[in-house]
């Protein structure tokens, strides 16, 4: 299903403008959302979820108006969203909030209810919790519940805000391999700091700053960003201040240190050019922009 | 429907494992029972209605409040717990999740009173050898306890959305005394009124009519003697209080929503 944002434009209380003007357009498999923090990542989602109205502009996912609550409604039978603070009823069992959860999306045939319940904590590897109190269950299992829910339904479009955020490695490979068998026809919008998320995940992917898309296509194209601009760097002496504000990452040895840096040309006459990450091209662009760390 | 079925349900199983409101609305009924203080030898020459009519008023001392105390925040707590968005974006009704919470909640406390009312009116039959005290103590759970643990109940999930939880919980208690159990000869007092959840309304006008000044010559809490219109238009009035506040809140509810 494809997804269509034209003019998004949201002003919370207090006059802080999180979404401005906003045009974006997403179509079917693993779409990923990068942005630095208050970059309008989760204000995009709820507004895609419903749960949250924009000021101006028009939202359309298929052939629904989803500023139309009849339409609305009609979508989010279609949905799963897993929101980036999620919460659970701590004395209900994983099991039972599915069930819970389950009747909300209208599933409404208990027999066929409880075989899906079973089917998505299969999914998520939640079976052998399913029984526990959720109030019990660590981070991931958290997130994996909350993943669990927003599949219930089978869902055509399903939006999942932050979903490796917190976890362990092991906890964020698990999601990331759950994610890469979700896309096929469905629509997956991951909203996420994470470039990693989107390099093991998405095939296509936008660039939010400031309540704008300053990148959308594929990843490569945002890799392709970087081209020119990233060098390996080995030295045993301090950089200066204008070149230590250009590292990307930095590698201690014992006698020397390497630096990735990304700078528009060598930054010593030692610098060996080096191929872009999609990382790389995620920092030069929130660079240009001016959101990022400088 | 099926959202108000699951959200009812699901309501009802959280609540109904709050062990510890089982133990505050036994050891609040019970305790309430015992303060009737009427001898044995008094009690048994009574109609078994006439004696379960006055249990029930005693038992009702505390236990809507100790339920109100207890329910004040449901309604906010999908908020607080970052449940809401989830909820919201299903598509379900709010107003079908809002009415399922209200009647999960009133079943499992009315579920928790029935328990303990059960062990009390055991006892009475015990006492009189008899079953009726059982027949008729299901009556007056109906017409006495419950209209007062549903009034209770939407009153707590509306009151606490409009104050906070702690403001409504005091609110309440300060309410149930003066409203409940002040005589009305002190001070002007809604228990003057048949808005009067502790349920001696209806406990005096179809229970206690066969006692000479009804529940009045009985009972410190002193009323006059009702019939059974009045007692009838006092359970009917806490009804339509409680619906009246559920649908209350649930326009709060929608507004809220439109400004977010």
């Amino acid at each position: 299903m494809d997804v269509t944002l034209r003019g998004i434009r949201k002003t919370y209380r207090g006059g802080v403008t999180t979404l401005d003007r906003l045009d974006l357009d997403i179509p079917p498999g693993l779409f990923g959302l990068l942005g630095p923090n208050g970059a309008g990542k989760t204000t995009l989602m709820r507004i895609l979820a419903g749960v949250c109205r924009p000021d101006r502009g028009s939202v359309r996912a298929g052939g629904w108006d989803l500023g139309r609550p009849r339409e609305l409604r009609q979508f989010q039978g279609q949905l799963g969203y897993l929101p980036r603070d999620l919460g659970l009823y701590p004395e209900l069992s994983g099991r039972r909030f599915l069930d819970y959860a389950g009747t909300l999306k209208g599933l409404s045939s208990p027999r066929r209810r409880h075989r899906r319940v079973d089917e998505v904590l299969h999914l998520t590897g939640l079976d052998a919790v399913a029984d526990r109190h959720a109030g019990g269950y660590s981070g991931g299992m958290r997130r994996r519940l909350g993943l669990a829910q927003a599949l219930l339904n089978d869902p055509a479009v399903l939006l999942l805000d932050e979903p490796t955020a917190g976890l362990d490695p092991q906890e964020q490979t698990r999601i990331r391999v759950l994610l890469a068998s979700l896309g096929g026809q469905r629509t997956v919008v991951l909203a996420t700091r994470d470039v990693t998320d989107v390099s093991s995940t998405c095939g296509r992917c936008a660039v939010l700053a400031g309540g704008r898309a300053i990148f959308q296509g594929d990843t490569a194209g945002l890799a392709r960003a970087a081209d020119g601009l990233v060098w390996s760097v080995q030295t045993d002496r301090p950089l200066s201040a204008a070149q230590a504000a250009a590292v990307v990452s930095a590698v201690r040895l014992p006698d020397r240190t390497v630096y990735r840096v990304i700078a528009p040309a060598a930054p010593l006459p030692s610098a060996q050019p080096l191929r872009p990450g999609l990382e790389d091209g995620y920092l030069v662009l929130i660079r240009r922009h001016g959101t990022g760390p400088q | 429907m099926l959202a108000l079925i699951g959200s009812a349900s699901c309501e009802y199983r959280m609540l109904i494992r709050a062990w510890w409101l089982w133990a505050a609305i036994a050891v609040a009924g019970i305790a309430g029972t015992r303060l009737a203080g009427i001898p044995l030898s008094t009690q048994l020459i009574w109609p078994a209605r006439a004696e379960v009519g006055v249990y029930a008023v005693n038992f009702n001392l505390v236990v809507p409040l100790i339920a109100g105390l207890a329910l004040a925040g449901r309604a906010g707590r999908d908020r607080r717990l970052g449940l809401a968005e989830l909820l919201e974006s299903t598509g379900s009704r709010r107003g079908a999740r809002l009415w399922g919470r209200f009647l999960g909640a009133a079943a499992a406390v009315s579920t928790q009173a029935l328990a303990s009312w059960l062990v009390v009116l055991l006892v009475l039959a015990a006492q009189r050898r008899s079953g009726l005290p059982l027949a008729w103590g299901l009556a007056a759970f109906a017409a006495v306890l419950a209209p007062g643990l549903i009034f209770v109940t939407a009153v707590s999930l509306a009151g606490a959305a409009a104050a906070t939880p702690a403001v409504y919980r005091v609110l309440l208690a300060g309410y149930w005394f003066w409203g409940n159990l002040m005589p009305p000869r002190l001070m002007p007092t809604l228990a003057a009124t048949p808005l009067l959840p502790l349920g001696s309304y209806a406990a005096d006008g179809l229970f206690a009519r066969d006692l000479p000044g009804g529940l009045a010559g009985l009972s410190y809490l002193l009323r006059e003697a009702r019939s059974a219109a009045q007692a009838g238009a006092s359970i009917g009035l806490l009804l339509a209080v409680a619906v009246a506040a559920v649908a209350g809140l649930q326009l709060t509810e929608a507004r809220r929503a439109r400004a977010g």
